[in-house]
């Protein structure tokens, strides 16, 4: 099958599109790089004019956000409770920044917009963060790296996504610290990426977020969620993975 | 390298039985939680990886040659990564990189304030090996580690000895 690859740079952050298929036009592209354009606009928070920074100037009342601000402010919400308030967009000034929700919450709405178009086999990545919906170009189940955090050339897994969401959560740098190849296998805290699969990329990248803020308990936080799986890897190059995870490996 | 991953995969199961004898903060979640099943520490699975990759740093940072960089103390460019700004210093001694110190950071992914090892005997561990990278799409945290890599870059390059 045909398939057609672009990407373009929103949000600070390559988001590539992959359509396969027969009738894959121009627009089908507009319409998802456009949406997320919008979401920049909306949400940002470096764009002095986007509802998120006016709402945090105080410039906005409660009752005149937008319905996508409504819905954002809700789910941040929704998943601070269910992450044991480990997810929190209220940052320490008392200003609000959903970012670690936005990117996934609109790659899927976005996948959405293409199915309701007609597409059917396609994968959309902002940022390392990926949903994938039925079929790559050789007919087979899309496959996904995960990046190696400390050599960025390389991955060191290679996962099935059969329409699941996948995201990695990862700083490879953890407040002052920084790697130190000389300490291999000297020290057993410090994670430095968290990769989740999930049922869609919403799920998968607000879990992603929560459960790599709360360090190497986040791992068991994910084998806890029914339907999620998750591989982490600390900085001593150790991997520790749920009990699930090995299905999705190719 | 046998001996270290037994004797890490020795450390990893006592600290998950004392993590569990503890109550630990994920069973304090609001989450649809999945009861684990035993409190037997059985020994972590430990996937054989033949040929584990010596992980290298993110930053390039250069080889041992001495004399490449002047001595100092030198500020990288603020480089936005969506979540936030990265700004590192770099601080060369004896010609060499010898720390960062990060001047900014993303900071809504916050620091775990919990750094005990919560590894349970469910979970399987490995060292992480390089794959063979042909594949539709990859997923890892780029934005992040780039903006480090620019501005590391730009702290190095004030740095140079010409």
């Amino acid at each position: 099958m045909t398939s057609i690859k672009k990407t373009e740079l929103i949000m600070g952050m390559p988001i590539t599109l992959e359509i396969v298929g027969d009738m894959v036009t121009e627009g089908a592209f507009k319409l998802v790089f456009d949406y997320f354009k919008y979401i920049d606009e909306k949400f940002s928070t470096y764009k002095s004019g986007s509802e998120m920074m006016r709402i945090n100037r105080g410039e906005i009342d409660e009752k005149e956000y937008s319905e996508d601000m409504r819905e954002v402010l809700a789910l941040s919400e929704i998943t601070r409770k269910e992450t044991g308030n480990y997810f929190d967009i209220k940052r320490l000034d008392g200003s609000l920044d959903p970012s670690g929700l936005v990117k996934g919450w609109a790659i899927h709405n976005a996948a959405h917009l293409l199915r309701d178009a007609g597409f059917k086999n396609f994968c959309i990545e902002a940022g390392g963060d990926i949903e994938t919906f039925g079929l790559n170009s050789e007919c087979k189940v899309w496959t996904v790296g995960i990046r190696n955090p400390f050599n960025t050339t390389e991955i060191v897994k290679i996962l099935h996504s059969d329409n699941k969401g996948i995201a990695t959560s990862g700083n490879y740098i953890r407040g002052q610290h920084i790697y130190n190849p000389k300490e291999k296998m000297g020290r057993v805290e410090g994670v430095v990426s968290l990769t989740v699969v999930g049922p869609n990329i919403y799920e998968a990248d607000r879990f992603a977020t929560a459960a790599f803020a709360m360090g190497e308990a986040g791992i068991m936080f994910i084998e806890k969620l029914p339907g999620f799986e998750g591989y982490m890897v600390n900085d001593n190059g150790i991997a520790t993975f749920t009990s699930g995870f090995e299905k999705y490996v190719k | 390298m046998k001996k270290t991953l037994l004797s890490l995969a020795l450390i990893l199961t006592f600290g998950a039985y004392t993590a569990f004898l503890r109550s630990d903060i994920t069973s304090k979640l609001h989450t649809p939680i999945v009861p684990v099943t035993t409190p037997d520490p059985s020994p972590i699975t430990q996937t054989p990886s033949p040929t584990p990759t010596t992980p290298t740093p993110a930053p390039t940072t250069p080889p041992s040659n001495t004399g490449k960089f002047k001595n100092g103390t030198y500020t990288g460019d603020s480089v936005d990564a969506f979540y936030g700004n990265v700004q590192v210093s770099a601080i060369i001694s004896g010609g060499q990189l010898t720390n960062v110190t990060f001047l900014d950071y993303p900071r809504d992914r916050r620091t775990s304030l919990q750094k005990s090892n919560q590894a349970m005997p469910i979970l399987k561990s490995e060292a992480i090996s390089s794959q063979s990278a042909n594949v539709n799409s990859v997923s890892g945290a780029t934005y992040t580690s780039e903006a480090f890599t620019l501005s590391l870059t730009s702290a190095l390059n004030q740095a140079k000895n010409i």
